[in-house]
């Protein structure tokens, strides 16, 4: 999958010493306590806080205590939000608009941060998108399917798999709903979608895997590819006969019809209609310890999506191919193949002997050395590009962002949409989502042989527009939604402590030197004549540190 | 038999020097050879002279476009076999749009019925189809698929037949593409510009990313500029914020994801300018239609066309994409109308290309993932091969089809056994290298240039024939086709010394140095000189 971390290394000190001399910015790493947690809540929230920073000193920086806090907290919910809304006449419709607001409440607002972090990184997996008809204008379908995520993001990996298969949002995402079982008169099969997708992209990958992620590969170097066509062709049978739950049971007559007719359901998980489910048997994946090959006829058809979920499930790629996506959305872009193991070893089995628990598979990823240890913070290969959606949240959640109203408020500012940033929660253009796993940018990081997932979107229309998004949102002090810069203009006549305030919340106190030089030389230079009207010379000088930091590549990645 | 090796040596010397202008590998000779290599194609470009603009356009069809719907046989008995096969899918005979193209020997082909627009370009000569076209290692049979030999890796899956249709190397995982590669090759032809040759109006593509040369993104209303940022702004906190974000981005970022992301950040800074610059004042009166997303994008295309000169670009190549094409539902719904926008869109550019005068200079083509299954999932089709597309522009011999020519350039549909693999999914006819190959050697990538750009072709393909997409008379052009390349990839060049002081070799847009001759308002102009001089500046530093 990379390159041997060993030639790496070598090939960037190569370049590095011969191109890199004194003047090379690097974080800091001579970091407070405070300042660690600051960090460690940027990888397990959607961004630090005075008063989250605040908590886990109250907690010792016991971390392990804080993850378990976490785990333990009540969950908290989109659609009833939406719901609610509506239910209360306030809305007549649950549009598209509001159910992302509602999502961003949770997400942004939501106590149980830890959680719904999890939950959006594995939206990012087992993605369905709100740029089809049928999900953004299936009422609150897409919040309840989100909400399916959150409940599920501390459970067991087959559960997850289970509820995302019969989710009538992934059903219309993956027309699997109302798929139908082959019908020799019209000449029809199966439709394979879901059948490829959920191997491709939600259990086991393309190719064969080691229990570190790597790939097994032929005699030539060719990966091993870890499922036929032939084998998606029967799966595609095992996913037919889904339909909406009701409580009309009676067929109307054939084709597309020989489904019961019933109202759409957008919420239920859908139900299995054994007229359209392909009774005949099918084979499924074959594998060491594999449980059931093979399914006999005639057993049903949530039977038989039972045994295939379970068969994918406890495939032995599952783990680490799981394992290494969840490390890239919330610590780092290239783990090392140790890191992967050891992950998803824990995937393997939790240390109580049960397999995929969530919750233990989230604690390894954030208490691993790897994400931990500060000496990686300082390897140029270590970190991630922030994705511009946390991004936004960080700011948002350090400038302590206020809304008035009660009627789904959180559409904090019309500023940031995905044509602004590049990217909206639930809304990947595919379900290969906004970004693929192994994306090389062009550049150092493709030419040494490492992956940046988030690169795929940065360009450079985004490369702009989402600053631009960010400087409108910092100078936003009014309105519904806004941020407030107060506790940074208190300390703004003091240049080095203002960025040292926003450095704590922003970059952990990783801001290299030479970037907090250049912002405070910036800072020192606003005078009284520069000050914009209705702004003050302090607002003026911790809007300018705020954004400068913001911009900086310190901020831009995380490490 | 075994599939001939890709020619290792040519590339990794490529790779090579690739990796060294990016990371800037302060190595003095490998500096010097990149030097005199760029020094030398300058001079040879100077000397090729002005008034031989050409662009190629991609237009990707992201999703796999369901394309023989798009492209039907009609002639009786290959129709009767195609309704049969795609059973709930078929399309009825009298309601697609005839043609009879000029090499078929009297077959007739039917094209959807949204696509008007395209039947119009077809019939007056200015469109082709090419058939049954796909992503292949080598030429190949249906007893080699069955034996699992030969086949591009991942086949049928989305991610990685993207990614093969736009690297011609689908036995490798790479993330450099042929329109990437070309540039690599011939942008040396284009004046110094921050503007890069490849621009896209759809963000990243693996297709137009080079080993050196690196992508523009636009959107369909153009560049966008920094808010609170101006290289004119004095003694204000404009001023104060633009200083201090230039000197943040210029720092020399020890992580590599902080130094990838400064360089993105102040490439897309540095050349919004002179993108808007050049750009500034320019209107089409080609109208667009309502509501086309697609015709926007074009048309903005034609706009950066028509400013080539101004951009001091000889070559330019673009990237489209119109995502939403994986129909393994409602397939027919949806094609009535995003063919017709693709239809739309397509005529709506070539009327305006005829209106900036650059007809015969610039050639659209199609690309999608794959073709798709001609069997039905009920409503919809799934993951196939190979598919049908069309080119666009004067200098395209249109009114054809080119494909398979021991097939009769489009498939038997009363004779598929010998390619369907199952499903109707069908081994492609011609590889994607052939499909390229033509394209760029239109383009002006001289065939000794060709293994560079297109790594598999001579090896795998090399025995194949020209498709024949562009017709002679156009393809010789009145000034040299082929520019002066860069060392040809057998052939390492040697370190030599530059004899003159050569023009700064790379800046932060993949040119830099001498002004181009673009037309200049008084602040473009100040804003271009600082942005120079922040370039000039940037080359005493060892890394970018």
């Amino acid at each position: 999958m990379n390159a041997p971390r060993l030639f790496r290394l070598i090939l960037i000190l190569t370049v590095l010493s011969a191109s890199l001399p004194a003047q090379t910015v690097t974080p800091d790493t001579n970091l407070s306590a405070d300042e660690i947690a600051s960090r460690f809540l940027a990888q397990a929230t959607f961004g630090p806080t005075t008063e989250s920073i605040a908590e886990l000193r109250g907690l010792g920086f016991d971390y392990n205590a804080w993850i378990d806090r976490e785990i333990a907290k009540p969950a908290t919910f989109a659609a009833p939000l939406a719901v609610a809304a509506k239910t209360s006449g306030q809305i007549t419709t649950i549009t598209n608009s509001h159910n992302r607001r509602a999502r961003n409440q949770v997400m942004i607002s939501g106590g149980d941060q830890l959680r719904q972090r999890v939950a959006y990184a594995l939206s990012q997996i087992f993605v369905i998108s709100d740029n089809i008809s049928a999900i953004s204008n299936a009422e609150e379908g897409s919040s309840s399917y989100y909400d399916m995520l959150v409940r599920d993001s501390f459970g067991s990996y087959r559960q997850l798999l289970s509820d995302v298969t019969l989710h009538p949002m992934m059903g219309r995402f993956l027309s699997h709903y109302k798929n139908r079982k082959a019908d020799a008169a019209l000449g029809t099969r199966p439709d394979e979608n879901y059948a490829r997708e959920v191997m491709q992209l939600f259990t086991i990958g393309l190719y064969r895997l080691n229990a570190n992620g790597t790939y097994q590969t032929d005699g030539t170097g060719r990966p091993l590819d870890a499922y036929t066509n032939d084998q998606i062709t029967e799966f595609a049978r095992v996913f037919t006969g889904f339909t909406d739950e009701s409580t009309n049971n009676t067929g109307t007559g054939t084709g597309r019809a020989d489904f019961p007719t019933a109202a759409q359901n957008y919420t239920a998980p859908m139900r299995m209609w054994e007229l359209q489910h392909d009774a005949g048997a099918k084979a499924l994946q074959s594998y060491p310890g594999v449980r059931k090959p093979t399914l006999p006829a005639n057993q049903g058809g949530l039977q038989d999506v039972n045994d295939a979920v379970d068969n994918l499930a406890e495939h032995p790629n599952t783990g680490p191919f799981i394992s290494r996506q969840l490390i890239q959305r919330l610590v780092t872009s290239n783990p090392s193949d140790a890191y992967v193991a050891r992950v998803a070893g824990v995937f393997a089995n939790n240390g109580a002997g049960q397999r995929g628990s969530l919750a233990a598979v989230i604690k390894a990823i954030l208490l691993d050395p790897e994400a931990r240890n500060l000496a990686f913070a300082l390897d140029p290969q270590h970190g991630k590009l922030r994705e511009p959606f946390v991004r936004t949240t960080q700011v948002l959640r350090a400038f302590r962002y206020s809304v008035t109203g009660t009627l789904l408020p959180f559409d904090f500012s019309s500023a940031v949409t995905e044509t602004t940033i590049g990217q909206y929660p639930l809304s990947a253009p595919s379900v290969f989502n906004f970004y693929l796993p192994d994306f090389e940018p062009p550049g150092v990081l493709g030419a040494a042989g490492l992956v940046g997932p988030e690169f795929q979107i940065l360009n450079s229309v985004f490369g702009i527009t989402t600053p631009n998004a960010l400087y409108n949102l910092l100078q936003t002090s009014s309105g519904n939604f806004s941020l407030d810069l107060g506790p940074q203009a208190a300390v703004a006549d003091n240049a080095g402590a203002l960025v040292d305030n926003i450095d704590l919340l922003l970059t952990h106190g990783m801001l290299s030197s030479g970037t907090r030089a250049l912002i405070i030389n910036a800072v020192n230079g606003v005078t009284a004549a520069m000050v914009p009207a209705g702004s003050t010379l302090a607002l003026t000088k911790a809007r300018l540190a705020a954004y400068l930091v913001v911009v900086s590549p310190d901020f831009a990645t995380l490490k | 038999m075994s599939t001939p090796p890709l020619p290792d040596r040519a590339i990794s010397r490529r790779q090579f020097l690739g990796q060294a202008s990016c990371a800037a590998v302060s190595s003095a000779s490998l500096f010097s050879t990149l030097l005199t290599l760029r020094l030398a194609n300058s001079l040879s470009a100077q000397s090729a002279g002005a008034g031989d603009y050409r662009a190629l356009v991609c237009l990707f069809l992201a999703g796999g476009n369901d394309s023989f719907n798009m492209l039907l046989p009609t002639t009786s008995g290959e129709y009767e076999a195609y309704a049969r096969v795609r059973g709930n899918l078929a399309l009825a005979k009298e309601t697609v749009l005839s043609i009879t193209p000029g090499n078929l020997g009297g077959r007739t082909l039917g094209i959807h019925p949204s696509m008007t627009e395209v039947r119009d370009l077809f019939t007056s000569g200015r469109l082709a189809f090419v058939s049954n076209v796909g992503s292949l290692v080598r030429p190949m049979s249906l007893a080699d698929y069955r034996a699992n030999r030969y086949l591009p890796l991942s086949l049928f899956s989305h991610a990685d037949q993207i990614k093969q249709w736009q690297t011609c190397i689908p036995d490798q995982r790479t993330a450099v593409g042929w329109g990437g590669r070309a540039a690599d090759i011939i942008r040396s032809l284009n004046s110094p510009s921050l503007v890069s040759m490849n621009i896209s109006l759809s963000g990243q593509s693996v297709f137009l990313t080079g080993r050196d040369a690196f992508t523009y993104s636009v959107n369909s209303s153009g560049a966008t500029a920094l808010t609170g940022y101006s290289p004119t702004a004095v003694n204000n906190l404009t001023a104060q914020r633009t200083k201090a974000v230039d000197s943040i981005m210029d720092q020399n970022y020890r992580n590599l994801f902080e130094q990838t992301y400064a360089k993105s950040t102040s490439d897309a800074v540095d050349s919004y300018y002179e993108f808007s610059t050049a750009l500034s004042g320019i209107t089409l009166s080609t109208p667009v239609p309502a509501g086309n997303s697609l015709a926007t994008s074009l048309s903005m295309v034609a706009k950066i066309i028509s400013a080539n000169s101004r951009l001091g670009a000889r070559r330019q190549i673009f990237f489209v994409q119109l995502g939403g094409w994986d129909h393994h539902d409602e397939v027919l719904n949806n094609q009535l109308t995003m063919l017709r926008t693709v239809s739309q869109a397509v005529g709506m550019f070539s009327t305006a290309l005829t209106e900036i005068g650059l007809a015969d200079r610039v050639t659209l083509f199609s690309a999608s993932d794959f073709g798709r299954t001609l069997s039905s999932n009920g409503n919809g089709s799934d993951h196939a091969w190979g598919g049908n597309h069309f080119v666009m522009g004067g200098a395209v011999g249109g009114g054809k089809v080119y494909g398979h020519a021991a097939t009769g350039h489009y498939p038997d549909f009363q004779n598929l056994s010998t390619i369907d693999t199952g499903q109707g999914r069908l081994i492609p006819g011609i590889a994607v290298d052939e499909y390229a190959r033509d394209l760029l050697s239109w383009f002006g990538v001289s065939d000794s240039n060709m293994d560079y750009v297109l790594p598999a072709f001579s090896s795998r393909f090399g025995g194949r024939p020209s498709l024949g997409l562009f017709s002679a008379a156009t393809t010789t052009p009145s000034t040299p086709a082929t520019p002066t390349t860069p060392a040809t990839p057998t052939t390492p060049t040697t370190p030599a010394t530059p004899t003159t002081t050569p023009a700064p070799s790379s800046g932060g847009g993949g040119g830099g140095g001498a002004a181009s001759p673009v037309f200049l308002g008084a602040l473009g102009a100040l804003a271009l000189l600082r942005l120079r001089q922040k370039q000039m500046a940037r080359k005493q530093k060892p890394a970018p």
